[in-house]
Order: C-alpha cells, then structure tokens, then sequence
C-alpha cells in the first residue's frame, strides 16, 4: 500500500479547521456558524412553533422540519436554486436524526424548523450541516438529550481517512458521514457509498467516532463562550465585577480547554491529531486561552502592582492588608467563587438551566457590588482604613441583602443608574462619589480584597481592549 | 418507511414486542428470516428490460428503457444510469400523488446509490463513441402493493431487471449514424447487489419487516453489499442505534447478504 498523501498535508485522521459561533442571528431563536474547512453553513432554529398546514401537525409531539439548502453560489457551478432530490434527501435524513434527540413530546401540535443554508460547500457539508443545527437547536434553548455531532470519513488512496475535502470525496472509493451523539452514544445517521470491505468501514466508523467526540467538546465550549460574552456585557461597565466573574468562568473555560487540548489528544492520538486538535481548539478559545494565563498570573502577585500604583500609600496599605483582619470576607468571596465553580464544572449539560444561570450572575453581582464599593472607598485615602468599624460592614451587608432580592435587570438598572450618577459627582470628587467619601472619612472600611482586586481592575482594562482588538480581527477574517 | 396516517397503536407494538421476546415474528418467522422471494422478469414486451419483485405481500415492478445519449464529461467511455421511481397511492393509501415526497425521494435514491456503487452493470461495455455517444439507462421503480421492506425488494426489483435487459446491436455507418439492429444482447453484469434492511424495535433487530413492523419501529439501517464490500448504506427512522449495534448489524447483515445473493441468483438462473 502506497504512504498515504493528503493534498492538504493532513494525515488519516486529521480533522480540518473547525470553527463554531453561536448565536450569530438576531431575528432567529436559535442559530449557529460553523467553519469546517471550507464549508461554511449557517443554521437558523425557529420554534416550537404554530405548524402550516395544520393537516401536518401531530396530537402527540411536535415534528422536526430540517431544509438543508446549497445556496447558489457554494459551489463550482451555479447551483439552482430549486431544492435538488439530494438536498431533499439531506434535510429528509437529517429531521429524522434530529427528532431522534429533541424531547418532541413537550410540544405537541407543533414544528421546530431548522433552515441549514450551505454559504459555501467542499465536502463533508452534510456533517457540517449537522454540527451548526445541533449548536444552534441548543442556542435555542430546545430541549434535547445530547448534542450531535457529525464528520464523515471515506476511503482515499486506499487509505481510511477522516473528514474528506472535496476533491478528495470525488477522487476517493468511498465516503461515509455519521452523526453521533457522544454523551448518549448513539448513531443518528449513517450514510455510506463507496466500496468498503468490513474491515476499512470499521476502522472508518471509530475514526469518525473519535473525533466526533472532539468536535462535541468544541460545540460545547462555543456555546459556553456564547454565555460568557452575555456575562462580559452584563457587567462589563464595571471592571471589577466583571472580573470576579471572569475569574470564576474562565476558571471553568480552562476546565473545558484543559479537557479539549490535553486529555483526549495525548492519550489517544499519538502524533498528527493531537497537533491539530489542539490547534482547531485554540482557534476556537484563543481569546479565552490568552486571559486565562493572563489571569493565572496576575493572581499569585496579588500585592507587587498596587506598590506601583500607589506609590504613596504603598506601605501604608500594605501595612493595613496585613494587620486588618482579612480573613472573613476573603474567606467568605473564595469559598462563594469555589462554590460556583464546583456547581459550574460539575455540570455535565451542554447549557446550564436558566434558573442557575441567574442565580450565578446574581450572586455574582451582589459580590461584585460588595467590592467595588469597598475598593472604592479604600482606593481614594487606604491611610484611614486602618482602624475600622463592624458597623459598616454590616451596613452594607444589609444594603446586599436588599439587593439580592431584586433581579438582574433590577439591578443592572440600578448599577447604570449609580454610574451616571458618579459620572456627574466625578468633578467635584475626582474619582469618587462624595458619598463614597463620606463613608470613608467615617472609616468605615475593612481593607478585604482590596490590593487583589485593584490589581485586577488594570489587567481587565488590558485584556477588554485585547478581546474587542480579537474581536475586530474575527470579524474581518470573517468578512473576508 | 413509517407513514402518518396509518398509525400502530401501542397495544399493537407491545404485542409486536412479546412476540419478539419469545423469537417469534407476526407472520410466525424468526428475527433474521426473510419472506418467501418470487422474481418474474421480462413482464413488459415493450421495455428493454423488467421485473416485478415479490417479498411476501410487497409486490415492486421495474422497467429499464434504453436510449442513446450523451455521456458525462468526467465518464466520457461510461453510459449513464438514471434510476428513479414514485410512490403512488397504488402501493399504500398513505402515498399521494402529486411532487414525489421526500420518502420516495429517498427510496429511489438508495436504491439508486446500491446499484451505482456496486458497479454492477458494465458501464464501459454500453459506451458507443467515446465521449460523444453512449447509452443512457433509464431504470424506473414502481412499488405495487407495500406490506413492507420497499428498500430490498426495490433493490431486488431494480437488479432483476437490468439483469434482463436486452441492449439492441448497433451499426455505425459512414456518415456517423448510428442504426438499430434487431439483434440484441444480453447487458454485461460484474457483481451482484443485496440490500439488507434492519429495523430496530426496542432492543430487538429484525430483518425483512412488515409493514406493521415498519410502523412499529424505532429506525432503520439499509445496508447493501457486493461479494465482498460494503458499497451502500442508510439510516432512517426517528431512533438511534447504539455505535456496538450498528457493528453487530453491518456483521449479520454481511452475513445474511450470502444467503439472500444466493437465492437471487438462483432465481435468476444467473
């Protein structure tokens, strides 16, 4: 048997570049972008919904509508517009392994309709399809028991090789796509032509199987990343709170990266996989990758930046961070943090339910608020924090309590509105409100976290201007 | 190949089920035991070539008509096959007449992929002029009367009747016209394609299913082979299989595809 030689330069079971972003529709009520080479798809979830005509509906659950459509302009030659009988077969094919994971039953009477346009097509574009639908059914919030994921494998130059480019499919003996969902282990669809013996289709079907499980990890972690910009923009007027949270979800995304890079790749793939998934995953979490080693940096040097930043009172406050009693709140914010964490990365489901979702961002909020206000009285004079009152503390403990009882938008509200109204004191104080002021001439302030998360306030501006600069760059790589 | 409108009632599956936990079927076969097969070919004088397919009460008729046409650019010495066929409301009163549905759609194109991938007929051997004249084959697939399993007896149906297939001898003369003859030969056949289609209701897998059966199930897998390969394969239904039970599936079914050839090319006298 002649070496095997791929005209990308991948090896057998090298998967291509493969990108996913969630909810990338505004009017859609779920939707995803999936890269995969050259394919680009886009899928739109709309529903469950009224069904037309009526006639179709079912008493007992509701159907599955997926229209799989090559746009005209995909591939090589203009395709027509007019839905192919392969188109058909494709969306006909691809309904039914979507019904077999959609829990149907909880809305009878109606349709769930997916619309997979293929942006631009090179082989695989099945699988492709199937990857995006399976993201962005779960950008909607459908309920389902596993995610799906799909790639197709076939035979070239004899070889088995995994997820056939175009040309490789039309020169090839013989392709086969799977869609499988790795958290129920269960085969949605299999297709095959070509000429397989026993042996090669096995050793195609575990292939494919192998990396399915990899592109699970992908979607998933797209559709984490889809929460953590919702978090980012919830609080990302407030440096701080933002990066309490960030700290704890990027905690979770190094979780995911960590599984996604290292444990699967080393200890299955000796070699040319390995480099590729990791470099497919690194695509995908690049940003997320970067700000967490930023994070685990900064962490451990807690006090070094603020010497820099106050350069006046630096003894001083470091003298109040040793001798203040740090332990409580310190105590009480890390343990909350480890609790969420806990929560957040024993959670196996592809999306977290609402409810805990909320309860998280609001039980993050209400800490954040805790810090910013203590930092912000500290910031401003730490001489005075030296000798401090429990009132105080129990003060703003109580006004937290009130808080918690208020919901996000409540308190997003809330926290905008305090924000112009620093803005407009900002002449007269500086920086801070005189409110603010008040309450620290009357020292009634423990120093806390305050040196940790003033350190972590500039790494945040830093790594907001990098993210937007990250942004940019996806954009135009995309629009390009 | 569960059609709405003709609705299994749950009394019926579980009833379908107790029978299978005993190795019992409805019609009293075993789990991997196919209905009796009765081929007839060359019903129809006026086609090239026919069949017509029986597999216990489904009943499948096939005709190739034979016309001289262009071939592919990237097949110029290969004549094309069309396969294609429709589900009227002849077989099952679930099936309409109109635009073909996306059921039928999906029949013809399995059946189509089973009998392009295997390679079974010799293409080159049907080439006129290279790259200018061949003969294009219209093969078409009418199901008569569906009590299930459309996909192997389309199949059969489909092999039978290319297998009968009557090419006319030709003569080119000077000019470059090419004349029909009234001598013909027999089409050149290289393998023999068997689909086997497995259904699985509950746990269990069935082969050959009926109708109820069908209706009754969880999915579906075609699987079609030659000698030696697998060349096609399709999943449908709204379940699952589990990646272990496909494994098992493609092995029996590899298995049960000797016999199932054997008995189509006896009946064929091939």
């Amino acid at each position: 048997m002649n070496e095997l030689e791929r005209l990308d330069g991948r090896s057998a079971n090298e998967l291509r570049n493969l990108q996913i972003e969630v909810g990338v529709l505004h009017r859609a009520d779920g939707s995803a972008r999936v890269i995969l080479g050259k394919n680009e798809v886009i899928a739109a979830v709309n529903g469950p919904r009224e069904l037309h005509p009526k006639h179709m509906a079912l008493s007992q659950k509701a159907i599955v509508q997926v229209t799989y459509k090559m746009l005209p302009f995909s591939v090589e030659y203009r395709k027509h517009p007019i839905p192919s009988r392969r188109e058909k077969e494709i969306s006909k094919v691809l309904s039914e392994a979507f019904e077999s994971i959609i829990l149907t039953k909880l809305f009878p009477r109606s349709t769930i309709d997916i619309q997979v346009q293929m942006i631009q097509s090179d082989g695989g574009s099945r699988t492709a399809a199937a990857i995006a639908t399976s993201a962005a059914l779960a950008d909607a919030g459908i309920p389902m028991r596993g995610l799906i994921g799909g790639i197709a494998s076939g035979l070239y130059q004899d070889h088995c090789v995994l997820d056939l480019s175009g040309i490789e499919d039309n020169e090839g003996t013989g392709d086969c796509p799977i869609l499988y969902s790795p958290a129920l282990d269960e085969v949605s669809l299999l297709q095959l032509d070509g000429k397989f013996t026993l042996d090669q289709f096995k050793t195609c079907f575990n292939m494919s199987i192998d990396a399915i499980k990899k592109i699970d990890e992908v979607q998933r972690a797209a559709l984490v990343k889809k929460y953590d910009v919702i978090r980012q923009s919830i609080l990302g007027e407030e440096p701080l709170e933002e990066d309490d949270e960030k700290a704890a979800l990027l905690t979770v995304n190094q979780d995911v990266t960590d599984a996604d890079v290292e444990s699967p790749t080393q200890s299955e793939e000796p070699e040319q996989s390995s480099e590729d998934m990791t470099e497919t995953d690194v695509t995908v979490e690049e940003s997320q990758i970067d700000e967490v080693k930023e994070e685990t940096v900064d962490i451990p040097k807690e006090t070094t930046p603020v010497e820099e930043a106050s350069t006046d009172s630096s003894s001083e406050s470091q003298a109040s961070e040793d001798t203040v009693v740090k332990g409580e709140t310190s105590i009480n914010k890390e343990s909350l943090i480890a609790e969420t964490l806990d929560k957040i990365s024993k959670d196996e489901s592809p999306k977290p339910s609402f409810d805990e979702k909320y309860n998280e961002i609001d039980e993050a909020l209400k800490e954040a608020n805790d810090l910013v206000t203590k930092i912000n009285k500290h910031t401003t004079e730490p001489e005075e924090t030296a000798d401090k009152t429990q009132s105080s503390e129990e003060e703003d403990r109580d006004q937290f309590d009130e808080s918690s009882v208020k919901s996000v938008t409540e308190l997003l509200y809330e926290k905008r509105k305090n924000e112009q109204v620093k803005d407009k004191e900002k002449p007269k104080s500086g920086f801070f409100s005189s409110k603010m002021q008040e309450l620290l001439q009357n020292n009634k302030l423990s120093t806390g976290d305050l040196n940790i998360d003033v350190t972590k306030e500039e790494s945040t501006k830093e790594d907001e201007k990098k993210r937007e600069v990250e942004r940019d760059l996806e954009y135009m790589e995309y629009e390009e | 190949m569960t059609e709405k409108g003709i609705v299994t009632s749950t009394v019926e599956r579980n009833y379908i089920l107790t029978l299978l936990e005993r190795g019992k079927r409805l019609d009293g076969r075993g789990l991997s035991d196919y209905r009796p097969i009765k081929i007839k070919t060359g019903i129809v004088e006026k086609a090239e070539g026919s069949a017509l397919v029986e597999l216990g009460n489904t009943k499948v008729v096939a005709g190739v008509k034979l016309s001289i046409g262009k071939p592919y650019d990237d097949y110029p010495n290969k004549a094309t096959l069309i396969v294609t066929g429709e589900l009227n409301p002849t077989a099952s009163p679930a099936f309409r007449n109109g635009p073909p549905s996306p059921e039928s759609i999906e029949l013809t194109r399995v059946t189509d992929r089973i009998i392009r991938e295997s390679e079974c007929v010799d293409l080159e051997d049907l080439c006129i002029i290279e790259g200018e004249k061949v003969w294009t084959i219209f093969l078409d697939i009418y199901p008569l009367d569906h009590d299930g399993n459309l996909f192997d007896a389309c199949a059969i149906a489909a092999f039978a009747a290319l297998s009968s297939t009557k090419v006319p001898e030709i003569k080119i003369d000077e000019m470059g016209e090419i004349e029909k003859l009234d001598t013909s030969r027999s089409i050149k056949l290289k393998e023999i394609p068997v689909s086997i289609t497995t259904y699985k209701l509950g746990d269990f897998k069935i082969t050959d299913p009926s109708y109820k059966e069908e209706d009754a199930g969880d999915a579906r897998i075609t699987i079609g082979f030659t000698e030696d390969h697998i060349v096609s394969a399709q999943k449908g239904g709204f379940g699952a299989f589990k990646s272990q039970e496909l494994m098992d599936i493609f092995e029996s079914s590899f298995k049960r595809s000797k016999e199932l050839r054997s008995v189509i090319k006896s009946a064929l006298n091939l």
